[in-house]
């Protein structure tokens, strides 16, 4: 069965002042049709880059330089900007952001901009728009939703903004969602009801979902696969059962086990050393902070290796990885 | 690069006499340096105050002594930019004229931009009733224009160059001091505010230590494009005849007199147009150029 | 260095002053005025404050770390800022060793802010832009005379290592330091003024988890290492179990649980903190929590619901919940709960 979306190799750099930030270094993502595919990762590891690229949303500084993007078997890359504009954003591909307060515009009802992309993509007129626009609106658990519908972003919290939008990213039936961290701005509690209801909707309405986010607890409670960033590359990559119980790469490994809620309270947490590096190297970008050193690390480019039928990882030395995760365990069960 | 070799001395050197601190500001000195605009402008400006300190003994001729028998001589060997009615040497009266056009904008500039920087800084750190006196006040100013007001301020003072100086200053801060105020009332929330109150700054130290240095930038922005606009301020007013009185080589008044001999010496009133045209363009890039830097 | 002597011996020091009491609040409110508009002034209709802190007290013993857990907008915050004096206080008082801080001369201001100090959540603003960290360092420990002027760079020096930055970071400017280094930076300042109390307002909140990790080692080891109480605010359950000696919880200006941190987890009372914690699928696992699920939007603090304050998304409100407010009461003194399902 041909993947709904592939990424291969993904190069996103940003250029300004004569200096060059390679963003995304070496990306891989596959995605099946009802999967829901998780990209973790810390700032500086590139998840949003990614997202933007494939939507084409890069700013004026940023470019794709090499790698596949293949959606549905169209070459992303090749599509004209009306065509991404017309058939992709909004309509196969929707997007859903991170901070509510900004995701909409001020200056409209709520109602006005969900109508305006049912408008724009399905050929509809303003009565029928609105039916359908209400009618997501309850589907998404808002409250009134006649109501809400004339509201201004600025008169609904930010639980309820984030609502409009995953309304607005489904509204027009899209193949794949891409979630960019839309609950780490949330209240713990709304967070979570937000979550439970959208766990839900992708399995009523069968879309897959790239969610990306920073947040393990949250990739472990919905995701069905995983792919572990670390400036720009990608680590590890695998069905999230195995990557979370076994976790082969030092950083997905380390990631994992710096989580507070492991330890004994007041108890020194392991985590990864270091912070990560500005100064462009050779090799592994996680070898500065690296417990494993090996020379074969600062070699020119590390292969993603295929250790199972669904783990891959970037790494020269899985097995010296496995030993070290079986030895520090220092209370981490591999069981999240 | 030779730049960067030099650079590094300087640096060091910079380390050695006044510690690493310092270091911090020869950056932001090398970055004003690099931007081009800001480049040729300094370097523009740089030779025009040069010009104007050395004045009298780079003009080869008296600005003010007249020789009538050498009245209205075109452009020629003895006289680069030939003489005026009273046969005064014009290149003389326009490199004197530099001097004058200098002090004007430090003068001038400078007054409004202490004035404004001090106003705004206590109208947007303090707000309440000193923020509503200062901002009327300066509604009051900004309410008349600009030339109008300069000119009225003239009027009741007389003129002359002291009173242009004043005239300008008085009303230039008010756009400084708005400025100004709009950084602090934004800046004054952010929490490194509130950490040095939790420290126990005094309010005087967090408002010219913590918070003008932030606010500054700015306004010497707007600065170098305001020395432009005063330039030709005070050379519209010498030539209505409120600003620089005859014979004083001030380049405003040197083309108001140039300007009915137009036909007969071309000269008179162009080559001080050149100057007020060379400064004016100075000061942009200058501004230009620090624009840019603070949009970094 | 033999870690477990000094801790043993840090054990003892602390079992010898526990009793001092650090900060007492009692009955604390700080209510913000809502700016009127022209026409409510002229219409004189009633003046509508934002009830931040409604009525807290606790108790902050030396040595030890209070964890004030609560979502945004419930007033944790706010009530760091009235400790601090950041920020005036409507009703109630707080004591700082024994201080009432409410009316204070100059000198013992100057005095509370050096015992007293604070780290910021947000790295990217909490350092003053245009100095160098070393001058920043400087201009604090000069205010406060800590040292005497020749051995201030040293110092400095000094206290960078403490928190983990190199020599390198005393010439540079906050914009060429990463998140954590920032934080790092702050906890330095916070540190220069030997302090003996700090308030941490959710400090590492908005960093990776991985460097979240390393600041929180470096923060229990400073306490560790310089005898601290620390105030330490966070959202996140997981965070506030791993510092904690006590843990309070707020909703919407009001202490709704308040008790030593094992006990909170073990028995977890008010429905409001067992949905805090069941949100985490692993507290939930380990402590065996039922899950809870909320529903409804959090009220404002304006009009805040009349009688208990969560009943309006609590499971389990029934009539006296809409009616009476609860008081926060306890069993022993240890577990102190306002909910009318225990009294």
């Amino acid at each position: 069965m041909m993947n709904l979306l592939e990424i291969k190799d993904l190069h996103t750099y940003f250029e300004g002042n004569g200096t060059i930030v390679k963003a995304v270094d070496g990306a891989d993502l596959s995605i099946r049709e009802r999967e829901v595919v998780g990209l973790v990762g810390e700032s500086g590891s590139g998840k949003t880059t990614i997202a933007n690229s494939l939507l084409r949303i890069l700013p004026e500084t940023g470019r794709i330089v090499s790698g596949g993007i293949i959606f549905k078997g169209i070459n992303i890359r090749e599509l004209s900007e009306k065509e991404m504009q017309f058939k992709i954003r909004g309509n196969e591909i929707s997007m859903i952001f991170q901070d509510p307060m900004v995701s909409l515009n001020p200056l409209f009802t709520v109602g006005e901009q969900i109508t305006s992309v049912l408008k724009l993509h399905q050929d509809i007129g303003q009565k029928e728009a609105k039916t359908k626009a209400i009618d997501l609106f309850r589907k998404v658990r808002i409250s009134d939703p006649e109501k809400r519908f004339d509201n201004y972003p600025h008169e609904l919290s930010g639980g309820m903004i984030q609502r409009v939008t995953i309304a607005m990213a489904m509204s027009c039936e899209p193949s794949l969602i891409i979630a960019d961290e839309p609950t780490t701005a949330l209240d713990v509690t709304i967070a979570n009801q937000i979550l439970n209801e959208f766990e839900e909707l992708i399995g009523e309405i069968g879309v897959s979902v790239l969610w990306i986010t920073h947040d393990l607890g949250v990739i472990k409670r919905i995701c069905d696969y995983v792919n572990v960033m670390y400036a720009g590359t990608l680590m590890e990559q695998g069905t999230v059962k195995t990557v979370f119980e076994n976790p082969l790469h030092p950083y997905t490994f380390g990631l994992l086990r710096s989580n507070v809620i492991y330890y004994e309270p007041k108890g020194k947490i392991p985590t990864i050393m270091g912070e990560l590096s500005e100064i462009p190297h050779q090799g592994c970008k996680f070898y500065p902070r690296c417990p494993i050193e090996d020379e074969g690390c600062l070699q020119e480019s590390i292969e993603l290796r295929k250790i199972d039928e669904n783990h891959s990882i970037r790494c020269i030395k899985p097995e010296d990885a496995k030993r070290l995760s079986r030895s520090k365990n220092h209370g981490f069960q591999g069981v999240y | 690069m030779n730049n960067r070799n030099a650079g590094s001395v300087i640096s060091r050197s910079i380390n050695l006499l006044f510690g690493d601190e310092n270091i911090a500001r020869w950056e932001t000195v090398k970055k004003i340096i690099r931007n081009p605009n800001s480049r040729i402008g300094l370097i523009m400006i740089g030779i025009l105050v040069l010009v104007g300190i050395f004045a009298p003994f780079i003009a080869s001729y008296d600005p003010y002594q007249q020789v009538l028998t050498e009245s209205l001589e075109p452009p020629g060997l003895s006289h680069p930019f030939g003489t005026d009615l009273y046969g005064r040497d014009v290149m003389s009266r326009v490199i004197h004229g530099a001097w004058i056009a200098v002090k004007i904008c430090v003068i001038g500039v400078g007054i409004a931009f202490i004035i404004g920087n001090l106003a705004g800084a206590l109208s947007g750190y303090y707000e309440g009733w000193i923020d509503t006196i200062i901002m009327r006040i300066v509604d009051s100013i900004m309410a008349f224009p600009f030339l109008v007001l300069v000119i009225a301020i003239m009027a009741i003072f007389g003129p002359g160059l002291k009173n242009l100086y004043f005239a300008i200053a008085i009303v230039s801060w008010c756009q400084y001091a708005r400025i100004v105020r709009s950084r602090y009332l934004s800046e004054k929330e952010e929490d490194y505010v509130r950490a040095a109150e939790a420290v126990g700054f005094s309010d005087k130290r967090i408002i010219f230590g913590h918070l003008m240095p932030n606010s500054i930038a700015p306004t010497i922005v707007y600065a170098s494009l305001d020395c432009a606009l005063v330039i030709l301020l005070a050379a519209s007013l010498s030539f209505v005849g409120v600003g620089a009185q005859p014979p004083i080589p001030e380049w405003g008044a040197q083309i108001a007199e140039g300007r009915q001999l137009l036909q007969v010496g071309w000269w008179i009133a162009t080559f001080p147009a050149l100057g007020i045209m060379y400064t004016v363009i100075g000061f942009s890039l200058i501004g230009d150029g620090l624009r840019d830097m603070l949009e970094k | 260095m033999d870690v477990d002597i000094v801790s043993d011996h840090k054990n003892k020091t602390k079992e010898i002053s526990r009793n001092e009491t650090v900060i007492e609040i009692s009955h604390l409110k700080k209510y913000y005025m809502l700016r009127k508009g022209f026409i409510d002034k002229i219409l004189v209709r009633e003046q509508k404050y934002v009830k931040a802190v409604d009525d807290i007290s606790l108790d902050i013993r030396r040595g030890e770390t209070f964890g004030l857990v609560g979502e945004s907008g419930c007033g944790k915050s706010t009530l760091g800022r009235c400790v601090l004096r950041l920020e005036s206080i409507t009703a109630g008082n707080i004591r700082v060793f024994g201080q009432n801080i409410r009316s204070l001369a100059d000198r013992q201001l100057k005095k509370l802010r050096k015992e007293v100090q604070v780290v910021f959540q947000n790295p990217y603003s909490t350092l003053p832009p245009h100095k160098i960290i070393g001058n920043m360092l400087k201009e604090v420990i000069n205010h406060h005379e800590i040292v005497k002027r020749d051995m201030i760079k040293e110092y400095c020096l000094d206290l960078l290592g403490q928190v983990g930055l190199s020599e390198v970071f005393y010439t540079k400017k906050p914009k060429a330091l990463s998140g954590g280094q920032r934080q790092r930076a702050a906890i330095a300042r916070a540190l220069a003024t030997e302090p003996k109390f700090i308030v941490l307002d959710e400090p590492v909140t908005a960093l990776d988890t991985s460097i979240q990790a390393q600041i929180l080692n470096l923060l229990m080891e400073l306490q560790n290492k310089r005898d601290l109480t620390y105030l330490f605010i966070a959202h996140d359950l997981s965070v506030i179990r791993h510092v904690s000696d006590t843990v309070g919880v707020m909703y919407l200006g009001k202490l709704v649980e308040l008790a030593p941190t094992k006990e909170l987890f073990q028995k977890c009372l008010h429905p409001y903190t067992k949905s805090l914690a069941s949100s985490s699928p692993l507290l939930s696992e380990v402590y065996r929590i039922d899950r809870i699920e909320l529903t409804g939007e959090v009220p404002s603090s304006i009009d805040p619901p009349a009688g208990c304050r969560f009943h309006t998304r609590c499971p389990f409100s029934f009539s006296r919940c809409s009616k009476e407010e609860p008081k926060l009461i306890g069993p022993d003194k240890g577990h102190l709960v306002s909910c009318f399902l225990y009294s």
